[in-house]
């Protein structure tokens, strides 16, 4: 029985995961004032998906820090599209509503455009989203240019690391090929 | 021998990142809780100079929490130590445990239960007299949820000779047991999933019915869905890997653990260290 279960959470996984260069897989979800969005809506414009708890203790020194936060704001300042999106089931870690989630973007001075609540993880499980963070880069075409960890420093300071959303943006912006396109995710697992 | 063994305190800190602007978190918290750190009285052992000796960091958690490998596969964060040492000496990277996996529908990742002991060699520089050696370490502990954890020790050495006290589960038949042996050089080919990886004969793998593969280098496998086969010739053994989703760059040597399981997938020993060149 687990092994099935397992079994179709991988095929669940492979059915439409998204591929660097692919087009980036479809969703629409509401965000925590109410409005639905869906990812087609902002083409022309890059996208990052930020999958997000606020109790997993990555993500909370990430916001801690408020490398996070500045982050988001550098990104949305340019222009860009950041949402996070909220997979954890109702009585999981990290599930929120969408009061919760407006006091937690207030409280924690998020740059973020919008909080969208995911709580079937459906469309968690369609990116593959593993922990938290875990980010995904989408161009103005809907292509994926960069999935995967924040930076390349687990253990952290941020600011001893290298940030690889902001770089694969700046690579994008000027023209070039993105240098790290994938790297591993680390944090809390996405709890489903 | 010389030996230096440095213990972290039996469950550290938790509430490093929680300051009041977090406090969900502690409500979220279902760990035990959290002490204080403290360090264990290691009385002074004796080091020689430029003669290298073994060191253990041990980190211990509360019954049933995980810890991460270097590589810590679909989620957790790898377990990172830094030494602090007089002018001088250097240490080895670590030689880490044959790890585990812990399995999430969807996802595996790598790591270690209840107690994880990284071993290092510490070579001391002339003329040090007595000396205070120092390791942080930084990790993310699981079980079920997460939390962070960081602890340091310290001990004190003297330049002379002197035998070290090792606890039991230091023994070095008892740690040979959970260590991998080698590591054993092989090729690889980069195949239509990823590597197909040669694994040469050796006496840990010798009745092996099939393996784990535990991929050291981030990136690189599929973990979910490591191996496509496994063919035996003889006593040596073909395996078609996974190459990950994440996988960005063909590796020019692919560092793996073999453990080699039974008919029964029960684990006979802590397998082997494998290092394929990829051709």
């Amino acid at each position: 029985m687990l092994t099935s279960m397992l079994a179709m959470a991988a095929m669940a996984q492979t059915a439409e995961a998204p591929k660097i260069g692919a087009t980036a897989p479809s969703w629409t979800l509401t965000d925590t004032k109410g409005k639905t969005h869906r990812l087609e809506d902002f083409r022309g414009k890059y996208v990052v998906m930020e999958w997000t708890n606020h109790q997993c203790p990555v993500v909370v020194r990430h916001y801690r820090d408020g490398d996070m936060q500045a982050t988001q704001k550098w990104a949305t300042e340019k222009g860009v599209v950041w949402v996070n999106i909220v997979s954890s089931a109702a009585g999981k870690q990290g599930h929120i509503d969408a009061d919760q989630g407006n006091q937690i973007m207030k409280s924690q001075g998020w740059g973020a455009t919008a909080l969208l609540l995911d709580p079937s993880g459906e469309v968690g499980r369609r990116y593959g989203a593993r922990t938290t963070p875990h980010m995904f880069v989408v161009n103005p075409e809907g292509k994926v240019i960069y999935m995967g960890a924040i930076d390349d420093k687990p253990n952290g300071p941020a600011r001893e690391a290298k940030n690889l959303v902001k770089a694969a943006l700046e690579d994008a912006w000027a023209g070039r090929a993105v240098a790290v396109s994938a790297s591993q995710p680390y944090g809390c697992s996405v709890k489903y | 021998m010389n030996g230096l063994i440095m213990r972290n305190p039996k469950r550290v800190s938790a509430v490093q990142y929680l300051d009041a602007d977090c406090r969900p978190l502690d409500d979220a918290m279902d760990g035990p809780a959290s002490q204080p750190h403290h360090h264990d009285g290691l009385h002074p052992e004796h080091y020689q100079a430029n003669t290298p000796f073994s060191a253990m960091v041990v980190i211990e958690l509360e019954r049933g929490w995980h810890v991460y490998w270097q590589n810590a596969g679909d989620t957790g964060a790898p377990t990172s130590i830094k030494w602090n040492l007089p002018e001088g000496w250097a240490v080895s990277e670590p030689t880490w445990p044959t790890p585990h996996k812990f399995e999430e529908p969807g996802m595996v990742s790598f790591g270690y239960e209840d107690r994880l002991v990284l071993a290092y060699q510490i070579t001391p520089s002339t003329g040090s007299g007595n000396v205070t050696l120092q390791a942080k370490g930084e990790w993310l502990q699981c079980k079920e949820m997460c939390t962070p954890g960081d602890g340091e020790a310290s001990v004190t050495m003297k330049e002379g000779t002197g035998e070290p006290s090792w606890p039991s589960f230091l023994q070095p038949e008892t740690l040979k047991a959970q260590f991998p042996m080698g590591p054993v050089k092989t090729t690889a080919t980069w195949g239509e999933t990823g590597p197909v990886v040669k694994v040469p004969a050796h006496e840990r793998l010798k009745d092996a019915v099939l393996f784990e593969v535990y991929p050291e280098q981030e990136s690189t496998l599929d973990h979910l869905r490591m191996v496509k086969s496994m063919r035996q010739s003889a006593d040596s053994w073909t395996m078609t890997l996974v190459a990950s989703s994440y996988f960005a760059e063909k590796p020019a040597e692919l560092r793996l653990v073999l453990v080699p399981l039974n008919r029964e997938g029960k684990r006979l020993n802590a397998g082997i260290r494998l290092i394929a060149s990829v051709e």
